[in-house]
């Protein structure tokens, strides 16, 4: 599809005026009605002015600080992939321009701030694993990491992306993944963050035909953390599965949000979201799935399990199905429950203790979302699940 | 030392009385039955005994090796040397076998000072156990239950017991479900384990598993309450003249 060319630097000033027009969500906005942001939009946060002189030795091998990536020039990349900044590369940013869904307030002000991108253009088969660490630090600062990565027709790509660091800062990442025909895009992610950060994301998947997508992601730091994730079904026979685990304490607040555009066909989307809450943290996985009138034999699943471990947590799910083509099948299920009684006198009719009984069921529980995935990727994502279980506060 | 001793044990469910005062006496290496129609309160004693939530125990005492066990977790008495297999074993969807039977395994061990076994030992030992049983490698390897047969969920019962050699074993309901060849390779298992000091408490409905686990001693439980004990021969009594004489008396 052809677009306007935008540069990224018009991209970054027409967000800019959008947000000084629209500013943050307001709690009278649906797709924020449970979870708050006072906290955020009450703090005066700035950009960081980082510049990173860092190398690498790895290959594959990207790393932001603040939002800001490490200069290109020390990267090195296996053939087939072809990274470049966003400024220098029109067609990707004109792509971002038109990808960004109108009134996105975090879309806009992440675009604002950020200084520059990653372009990143795959087009074959590539062996090692993209890696994309996003270090965050620093009190009062606002990060703004934006990368776009296009698959090539038939082109194959793993992305171990992970954020971390500490500082009661702001992470805001915007991400297009455009997989183009007979694409392959394995996409895990780990959010980490220590427990006084904020992270708002935004991820947009546009899919061609016979593209298939993997996003499997594991939300376990952050005070205040969002994941939102748009994928677009652009043409027939294109396969999308969203897997998130998210796992909430104290006052923490998680955010699963989807949105899957079913614009032709054929096209298949799977959702899985297990959750686990522990003290008084809250939760929202809000989903929806619009099928549009030509989009037939479309196969539409979601299903969201949250274990609940203390009366004051909180989940909310919010399933929307919109379905305009008369011959799919879309289902969704929610479930929302404490640890089963039966499972727990089991394993302890058996000699194991109650702890243990308990971390093996939310274990269990958890680890079932990503237990389908291979080696290093299932490993990856387990290892902050497990931390997280084993430093459990109750 | 008697190994198992109910005394005067009454159990509620919320406001509802279930056992009414319960006693009964098991040494090493004896095999009691309890007989019961449904309702009588057979498996409530099985969860009682091994200390299930839920209950409330409102007097008397249950002890193991003359040890009350009435302050102790389910988790405590497994470890003491009870074992319950269950009339419906629970699926434990993501929960490894092997790591559900070396975790058991290790819990008792770690009780008694001895160290956590070793790995490939254990498997070995798991294996050969399984085998005796009809238990294909292929399910030692899938989650606990999940996918597994009524027949073969029984077998992997038996296997448990195998594993963590009880003092005191329980078998609640083990032949429901069961097929005549799946319930002579669960009773020659049962068989197999008994070695000069353990003690079987079988609870059944039925009397056919009595032909297969012959028992010392026969009780019949009606009401929440043992109201005949015999050998044997009351098993037969039972199968011939059913329930009725005995809840009447109740």
């Amino acid at each position: 599809m052809p677009h306007d060319v935008v540069s990224f630097e018009r991209l970054a000033a027409d967000a800019a005026s959008r947000y000084a027009d629209n500013g943050w969500p307001g709690s009278k906005d649906e797709a924020w009605r449970f979870t708050n942001i006072n906290a955020i939009r009450k703090t005066e946060f700035s950009p960081a002015d980082t510049a990173i002189t860092g190398t690498s030795s790895e290959i594959n091998f990207i790393h932001f600080i603040n939002g800001v990536h490490q200069p290109i020039d020390n990267m090195s990349f296996n053939d087939g992939v072809v990274c470049q900044k966003l400024t220098d590369n029109a067609g990707l940013s004109s792509a971002l321009a038109a990808a960004i869904p109108h009134g996105h307030h975090v879309a806009d002000f992440a675009l604002a701030h950020a200084s520059d991108g990653l372009a990143i253009t795959i087009d074959q088969v590539v062996d090692n694993p993209l890696q994309m660490i996003f270090d965050y630090s620093g009190d009062g600062i606002s990060s703004h990491p934006v990368v776009v990565i296009k698959l090539l027709p038939g082109a194959e790509l793993t992305i171990l992306e992970e954020h971390k660091g500490d500082g009661a800062g702001l992470s805001a990442p915007v991400m297009l993944f455009c997989v183009e025909e007979g694409a392959k895009l394995h996409h895990a992610r780990r959010l980490i963050e220590s427990d006084q950060r904020y992270h708002l994301g935004l991820n947009l998947v546009q899919q061609k035909s016979k593209s298939v997508y993997s996003g499997d992601m594991v939300m376990a730091g952050g005070d205040i953390t969002r994941s939102e994730t748009q994928v677009s079904l652009m043409e027939a026979d294109a396969q999308s599965y969203l897997n998130a685990v998210y796992l909430g304490r104290d006052a923490q607040m998680r955010d699963v949000t989807s949105r899957i555009d079913h614009d032709a066909p054929d096209c298949q989307s799977f959702q899985r979201i297990h959750g686990v809450l522990d003290n008084q943290s809250k939760a929202v996985f809000q989903g929806k799935v619009k099928v549009e009138r030509y989009a037939q034999k479309t196969d539409g699943n979601q299903m969201s399990r949250t274990l609940i471990l203390s009366r004051e947590a909180e989940a909310n799910t919010k399933p929307e199905l919109e379905i305009y083509a008369d011959d799919v099948t879309c289902s969704h299920g929610a479930t929302i429950g404490e640890l089963d009684s039966d499972q727990l006198f089991y394993l302890m009719s058996r000699g194991i203790g109650c702890d243990e009984a308990r971390q093996m069921l939310i274990e269990a529980f958890l680890v079932d979302v990503v237990d389908a995935l291979d080696d290093p990727k299932r490993e990856w994502l387990i290892e902050p699940i497990e931390h997280w279980i084993k430093t459990r506060v109750s | 030392m008697p190994l198992l001793e109910i005394e005067n044990l009454h159990a509620s469910i919320g406001d509802k009385p279930i056992l009414k005062g319960i006693n009964l006496t098991i040494n090493p290496s004896e095999i009691h039955a309890i007989m019961g129609p449904n309702g009588s309160g057979k498996s409530t004693l099985s969860y009682v005994l091994a200390g299930r939530d839920g209950y409330e125990v409102t007097d008397g005492d249950i002890r193991l090796d003359g040890v009350s066990v009435m302050e102790m977790e389910a988790d405590e008495r497994a470890r003491a040397g009870l074992f319950l297999a269950f009339q419906y074993p629970v699926e434990l969807p993501g929960v490894g076998g092997m790591s559900f039977l070396r975790g058991a395994v290790n819990a008792r061990r770690i009780e008694a000072g001895l160290g956590e076994i070793d790995h490939i030992a254990f498997v070995k030992t798991v294996r050969e156990a399984a085998n005796k049983l009809g238990i294909k490698d292929d399910m030692l390897k899938r989650a606990v239950n999940v996918g597994f047969s009524g027949g073969e969920k029984k077998r992997y019962e038996i296997l448990q017991m195998a594993l963590l050699e009880p003092k005191m074993a329980i078998l609640d309901e083990t032949d429901s479900g069961l097929d005549v060849d799946a319930l002579r390779i669960v009773s020659e298992g049962v068989n197999a384990l008994k070695t000069d000091d353990i003690g079987v408490l079988v609870i059944t409905h039925y009397q056919r598993l009595l032909d297969y686990i012959i028992p010392d001693h026969v009780h019949i439980l009606a009401d929440g309450k043992i109201v005949k004990s015999g050998d044997k021969t009351l098993a037969l009594e039972v199968e011939k003249s059913g329930y009725g004489e005995f809840t009447n008396a109740a």
